[in-house]
């Protein structure tokens, strides 16, 4: 009994020793802290179900910051990234390292909203600013407003809604069916078609949810009713995109109803490329589409270009170089001195950036203010692509409740 | 639900149930023989299949892919049984099972530091990927394939268990293991090859999975899981008792998704502990 | 006199290991002490798996159903406002976890080694899906249930970091003392006696069964406690921790530290939170390395190290007595 006490002791002591010594961080003296790089912290979904979304997302910020040689207002910026396994409560378990052990001045990222909404309590409390460039759209990350929190990528609800007014005004229809994984970024981005699309007169006939990650959803496609004239469907993620357009395709619904999907289903870079010519007569919303023609966007494509030359650019992409493009641009105005976190958090608050296809700033809430694009898929040439149909201008993110849906 | 769609919905289930069944029945002779649960026989499958989309990528041939997988499950069946189970044989009966437990562990991760994060899949082969049409429904073709050659795979089996001297070997070695090694035949050659055989199934599963299932971080611990339910309810020993219950799970797990979203991934689960409550051994289990 | 230096070298070691994690607080970083709560709760989890597993020799893999509804029960409460006080929490979640072990147990205690890993692990299914969807409008579903706060335990007495960490070692030290006693009484002895040789038992005239049964509940209690400490302190519950890959890693930590020991269910806590912390910071494949060394304790060591270090410990001390009477 006496061994094994010695043992629980020896353990004890091996702990302080340990840990003592991964105690680093002393106060520094303020002069020598502004020669310090800025911490970025990054809490992205790097495996499971968003990862291909996580990837790219990083490719994205990883160019920008490649343009502007990791360094702003003449201080360097230092990235420390972990992975959050899609798994909230691995992210919250990301956060404490990197508050605690990285010390971190911000941290940004989150792919699946639960992520970003299990750690946002906790980033609030600890006085860290939260910058959510990735694709967390839960409408509750904004509302009601924080100070520490900005979005400047996009909330449930702005795409939505403008496709859901171009669905029934520009494309006549009355009845259609919303389809999607069942999570808090899945039913948020239905629940905000079908508000949009009611508000307008719309009947939404039904209203098929998933479990998140399943790779059969026929039975799923099987409940469709034929009574709607269109479907609007998302899928989050590569894979479960191209699950979905292949069992879609598969089981002949093309022909039966319109196929309205949300951004991520129709991006040129994959599932376009995939399936061709399935795809024509598809309306999608997008915040970038490589088609829209601006010196930003020629810009960013060349950038991407020049280190991944045999793949296009994507909005996953554009998320992360406009996330940190934003982030440059409130330090630069405060000359990098994010020490001094009030004028930092105003900062943000205030900036305004040129993103590849529009204006970002933000709005009361912290929320971004941007343009979408409404485009369908159309044979031009010999390729085939997204073309812009419609630019709905300086969206904001619609109100408290839109994305909850009625189950 | 109309007449058509409820046939698709069968086939869906029937096809889902097949891939299970090829899991499980390795799963069911490693553990009849060698009284091991093999919960890295999971692994082998996502192996299987992972290596399979990566040759087809190479290659483009789907029969390739199949071939290169079971080898590749296979391989690491050999490795499971020679270099970490032989090691246990004679020990406490838990130690094997938490042998295969660490292992899956680290095939799971493994698998992500080759294959990364992200779910990948097997596109439906050129000469299968086209509909049929049943009653006004259409579904791929593909599922009905997999039905028919998971039959095969059945017959294939029955016969080996019935019919030849390995089959004879491997019932006796279930039943009665000293009175096989009296017989003069090395009982630990009948393990490895058992096992061997096992994981070759696995990886074939995994493979013809791929276009249904796809490839992903942790189809070894869903599909493992289902398949120790069914050898738990199914006992040792009966191949008939093992297909028809892996195809019951199959489309438990279909038509609960379809009927009660809500309860779906629930259903499969309360039949199992419904029957382990009832017959404690499983429906054709015996206390050995 | 040998005697009384062993005890007094005891003693010494007890009170060093006491102030150890009395003045913790004091003397290690933030990050640190975070990870020392994270091990002391951890350990209750798999002291209570210890019970099933190593005192019985019953091994499951869905003990970690008990843990996530303890942690639900304190989730559900706190969040939506019904209740407030930590000690009326604490009791209801008792309440629930050993009304869930008694209802399991029934079913389950009847099996037998494999069916029982097997129903156990069908169970912890079932409850994972129960969490994740069928009652998602109540626990979260997959998102997870946040915003949990830090116990109140009533008079307007405030929990900030340092308290909380005293609460935790208390409970956790209670727990220890419980386990402790547990090992040497009559109810444990009869516990590894039917784990050695059930029939003997039996036949002894012991009904196994209830003692099978009570541990059970016990078992499934004192997880549910490790579970509701660790919903008040990382303040999130997801339906990850009701399910096979929690219940799984319990049964890593178990063996690792020792499996029917004392120790063993610290050491193993300490070793896997540990490595988990620490080698994901260089890799993110944590999890391989925790089945590599789960794997090599399996293989070599054992009993797992508390055990196998005593009994190297034990062997040394045989050895030289045994060569000194050669002479």
């Amino acid at each position: 009994m006496s061994k094994k006490l010695m043992l629980g002791v020896f353990l004890g002591f091996a702990l302080i020793i340990t840990s003592s010594a991964l105690a680093k961080a002393q106060t520094k003296p303020e002069s020598v802290r502004s020669k310090e790089p800025v911490k970025i912290g990054v809490n992205l979904d790097l495996t499971g179900v968003m990862s291909e979304v996580a990837t790219h997302v990083r490719r994205g910020y990883e160019i920008y910051l490649e343009d502007i040689g990791y360094e702003v207002a003449g201080r360097k910026i230092e990235v420390i990234e972990y992975d959050n396994r899609s798994d909230p409560k691995v992210s919250l378990e990301v956060a404490q390292k990197l508050i605690k052990k990285d010390k971190v001045h911000m941290m940004g990222g989150w792919i699946n909203s639960a992520g970003a909404i299990a750690v946002k309590n906790y980033l609030i409390e600890q006085k860290v600013p939260m910058v959510i460039f990735g694709f967390a759209g839960s409408e509750n990350l904004t509302l009601p407003r924080n100070k520490y929190v900005f979005r400047p990528n996009y909330a449930d609800g702005q795409y939505e809604r403008a496709l859901a007014h171009y669905a029934y005004d520009k494309l006549g229809y009355r009845k259609m069916t919303v389809f999607g994984p069942d999570f808090v970024g899945g039913t948020g981005k239905l629940a905000s078609f079908t508000h949009g699309f009611e508000e307008k007169g719309g009947k939404i006939v039904q209203t098929i949810l998933h479990p998140l990650g399943t790779y059969d959803i026929s039975p799923y496609l099987a409940k469709l009713s034929m009574e709607a004239q269109a479907v609007f469907a998302f899928e989050p993620g590569d894979i479960a995109v191209v699950r979905f357009l292949t069992q879609y395709f598969e089981s002949g619904l093309k022909e039966k109803v319109g196929l309205c999907v949300y951004e991520t289903m129709a991006q040129d870079y994959l599932p376009v490329k995939v399936f061709g010519e399935q795809m024509i007569d598809t309306y999608s919303c997008h915040h970038y589409t490589p088609s829209f023609a601006g010196p930003e966007n020629d810009h960013f494509k060349k950038l991407y270009a020049a280190k991944y030359p045999r793949d296009i650019a994507n909005c996953y992409n554009e998320a992360g170089y406009t996330g940190f493009k934003f982030i440059a641009a409130a330090l630069k105005s405060i000359n990098g001195q994010v020490e001094d976190q009030e004028s930092f958090l105003k900062a943000m608050s205030a900036a305004k950036i040129q993103s590849p296809c529009s204006v970002v700033s933000l709005d009361e809430n912290n929320n971004a203010v941007r343009d979408f694009l409404i485009t369908k898929i159309e044979k031009v040439g010999n390729r085939v692509e997204n073309v812009v149909k419609y630019v709905a201008r300086s969206v904001k993110q619609p109100p408290v409740g839109f994305t909850i849906l009625r189950k | 639900m109309e007449y058509g769609a409820i046939v698709v919905q069968i086939v869906n289930g029937l096809a889902f149930g097949f891939l299970l069944f090829v899991l499980a029945a390795g799963l069911q002779v490693i553990f009849g023989l060698m009284g091991v649960v093999n919960i890295a026989h999971g692994s082998y499958f996502m192996f299987g299949g992972y290596i399979g989309s990566s040759i087809f990528l190479l290659t483009g041939s789907f029969l390739l892919s199949i071939l290169v997988g079971m080898m590749g499950a296979g391989i690491l069946g050999i490795l499971t049984e020679v270099f970490f189970l032989r090691r246990l044989y004679g020990s406490s009966l838990f130690e094997p099972i938490l042998l295969t437990f660490g292992l899956s562990l680290v095939f799971a991760d493994l698998g992500q530091m080759i294959w990364g994060g992200a779910p990948t899949w097997i596109p439906t082969p050129e000469f299968l990927a086209f509909s049929c049409n049943f009653l006004g429904h259409p579904f791929p073709a593909y599922r009905l394939a997999i039905i028919l050659v998971g039959l095969a795979v059945f017959f294939i089996l029955w016969l080996l268990q019935e019919k030849t001297q390995w089959g004879a070997i491997v019932r006796a070695g279930v039943n009665d293991k000293q009175m096989v090694t009296a017989l003069g035949i090395n009982i630990s050659v009948v393990f490895t090859a058992v096992f061997i055989f096992g994981a070759l199934l696995a990886g074939f599963g995994g493979v013809m999975g791929g276009p249904l299932l796809g490839i992903y971080p942790g189809l070894d611990a869903d599909v493992q899981i289902l398949a120790l339910a069914i050898i738990a309810i199914g006992g040792l020993g009966n191949l008939l008792g093992l297909l028809l219950l892996s195809l019951m799970v199959g489309l438990a797990d279909n038509f609960g998704k379809i009927l009660w979203p809500n309860f779906a991934v629930l259903t499969v689960w309360l039949v199992v502990v419904g029957i382990l409550i009832v017959k404690p051994f499983g429906l054709f289990g015996r206390s050995s | 006199m040998h005697i009384d230096n062993q005890n007094l070298k005891s003693s010494i070691y007890y009170v060093l290991g006491g102030l150890f994690f009395l003045l913790a607080p004091f003397y290690l970083p933030e990050y640190a002490r975070i990870l020392l709560v994270s091990i002391l709760i951890t350990s209750i989890y798999v002291a209570s798996m210890n019970i099933l597993s190593g005192y019985l020799g019953l091994v499951t893999l869905g003990h970690a159903m008990f843990w996530g509804t303890g942690g639900y029960v304190v989730g559900i409460l706190t969040t939506r406002g019904i209740v407030e006080n930590f000690f009326v929490v604490i009791i209801i979640g008792f309440l629930a976890t050993g009304l869930l072990g008694a209802i399991l147990g029934l079913i389950v205690v009847r099996m037998v080694r494999v069916y029982f890993l097997i129903i156990t692990l069908a169970l912890g299914q079932v409850a994972f899906s129960i969490a994740a969807y069928s009652l998602a409008n109540i626990t979260g579903g997959t998102d997870g249930l946040g915003g949990l706060a830090r116990p109140y335990l009533g008079f307007a007495f405030s929990i900030n970091d340092t308290n909380f960490y005293y609460l935790v070692l208390l409970v956790t030290a209670v727990n220890f003392l419980f386990m402790y006693m547990l090992r040497r009484s009559p109810f444990g002895h009869v516990l590894i006696g039917i784990r050695d040789n059930e029939r003997r038992m039996s036949a002894m005239g012991y009904n196994v069964f209830i003692y099978k049964y009570t541990s059970f509940i016990i078992a499934g209690v004192m997880s549910g406690i490790g579970g509701m400490m660790y919903a008040y302190c990382d303040r999130f519950m997801s339906p990850t921790e009701l399910g096979f890959g929690w219940s799984g890693a319990g049964l890593i930590m178990l063996f690792i530290g020792g499996i029917g020991t004392t120790f063993g269910p610290l050491v193993g806590a300490t070793v896997y939170t540990l490595l988990r912390y620490f080698v994901s910071v260089y890799t993110m494949y944590w999890s391989m390395i925790s089945g590599i060394i789960f794997i090599t304790v399996v293989l070599f060591f054992r009993g797992g190290m508390v055990s196998y270090i005593s009994l190297l410990l034990r062997r040394k001390r045989v050895g030289s007595f045994e060569s000194r009477k050669i002479r």
